[in-house]
């Protein structure tokens, strides 16, 4: 899911990322320009202008919004993903989804709105957002 | 002028001809200046200060790595360049400095090549390494902007860290490449203790990174006092806050360092 280009920026300490394990618990506005991986509890609101990844033992309550997610835990509140939305077969969302490609696994729960959105190229500013 | 200090146990008979080598490659070198030698009456920040008055600008420790960090807190705060010559064991800090042991560091310090380094300050307290609270974790809060981070009972250790260096003991992680010397930020961990199951008892191998977060400035919360130890050698009471101080101390490093920087 971490492109060649964002490993570059994490080893170079240019982008901010984030790590939530299981042995913290989180409440407020998570704003990250970096990628952001979850195994924790989280609630308020998760934002990143790169990557989401969720894993299978976490919850989040709280509003997502990032360019890619991958999504294996439990999900309450809405979720908008500027490119691409993948659901495992563990994950569970509560809360509609915005995105511009959704794969759903076999097994995974969701309950909510769908809408696909257009794909946001990586260089363009938030136009597409606007639009939708 | 250099001021060159001589920590404590260097006071050792076993010691003597290393130091009597190192005098003479600094007289071979040029940078000779004032030595002196610690002891337990005399405390480090006093001499320096009273040596800064007389115009030094530039400490040598000659010692360890918690030698090198005693004089930290007032390098920072008069602005010198410190530089240090290693002897003996739990020289871990210099070897990420690119400083070589004993009179090879002398060459180091004639090239005088000098990084700046980001500093955690916690009110008059700066700190090099890192901060750690190891004891009532679940009684403590962690604000970093809007977040509000709290450790579960699985958290056996919160540190911040300003600048991370391999020793036995400290498992690197992804997180700890995030350490760059002069990026104005430090980072926030919380580590978990690893395990190992063997056929009559667990052993505990060491702690490992699970959460981790980036920024300039974190405020530790609790409702008790709780001990916080800066550099492994000063300890500070909660609550607190911690801010980085961005490119506040000259070091004087060597060719072989570790350590990233972003610029000079």
């Amino acid at each position: 899911m971490f492109k060649a280009n964002d490993e570059d920026d994490y080893k170079n300490g240019a982008a901010e990322d984030t790590i939530i394990g299981s042995a913290i618990k989180v409440e407020g506005d998570l704003v990250s320009s970096g990628n952001i991986i979850v195994e924790g509890e989280v609630s308020g609101s998760v934002k990143t202008d790169k990557d989401l990844r969720i894993g299978e033992k976490s919850k989040i309550t709280a509003e997502v919004s990032a360019r890619e997610a991958f999504i294996a835990g439990k999900v309450r509140g809405n979720i908008t993903i500027q490119n691409k939305l993948e659901l495992a077969s563990t994950a569970e969302i509560n809360g509609d989804i915005v995105a511009a490609t959704l794969i759903i696994a076999a097994g995974a729960v969701f309950n909510g709105k769908c809408t696909m959105a257009e794909r946001r190229v990586a260089a363009e500013p938030e136009q597409t957002v606007a639009e939708e | 002028m250099y001021y060159y200090l001589y920590d404590t146990y260097l006071s050792e008979g076993k010691y003597d001809k290393v130091i009597d080598r190192i005098k003479t490659r600094l007289l071979d070198l040029d940078i000779n200046g004032k030595h002196e030698k610690l002891t337990l009456l005399k405390n480090t920040d006093e001499l320096v200060s009273d040596e800064v008055k007389r115009g030094i600008s530039t400490v040598v420790m000659i010692g360890n790595d918690k030698s090198f960090l005693k004089l930290v807190n007032i390098g920072a705060r008069y602005g010198l360049t410190l530089g240090m010559i290693p002897i003996g064991d739990e020289n871990y800090l210099s070897a990420a400095l690119g400083i070589p042991k004993e009179e090879a560091a002398c060459d180091v310090i004639a090239a005088r090549k000098v990084l700046k380094f980001d500093l955690g300050k916690i009110k008059d307290n700066y700190f090099f390494t890192s901060l750690v609270i190891d004891k009532n974790l679940q009684r403590i809060s962690i604000q970093k902007d809007n977040l509000k981070i709290t450790p579960s009972y699985d958290a056996s250790e919160v540190e911040i860290c300003n600048f991370f260096y391999e020793k036995p003991g400290n498992i690197p992680s992804a997180a700890h490449d995030k350490c760059v010397i002069d990026d104005g930020k430090m980072e926030l961990m919380v580590k978990v203790m690893v395990k190992e199951t063997g056929w009559l008892r667990t052993k505990t191998i060491g702690a490992k990174v699970d959460s981790a977060f980036q920024g300039p400035k974190f405020e530790i919360k609790s409702f008790e006092y709780l001990p916080v130890v800066l550099d492994e050698i000063k300890v500070v009471k909660t609550p607190l806050l911690v801010e980085v101080e961005p490119r506040k101390l000259n070091v004087i490093v060597g060719k072989d360092r570790t350590v990233k920087n972003i610029g000079n």
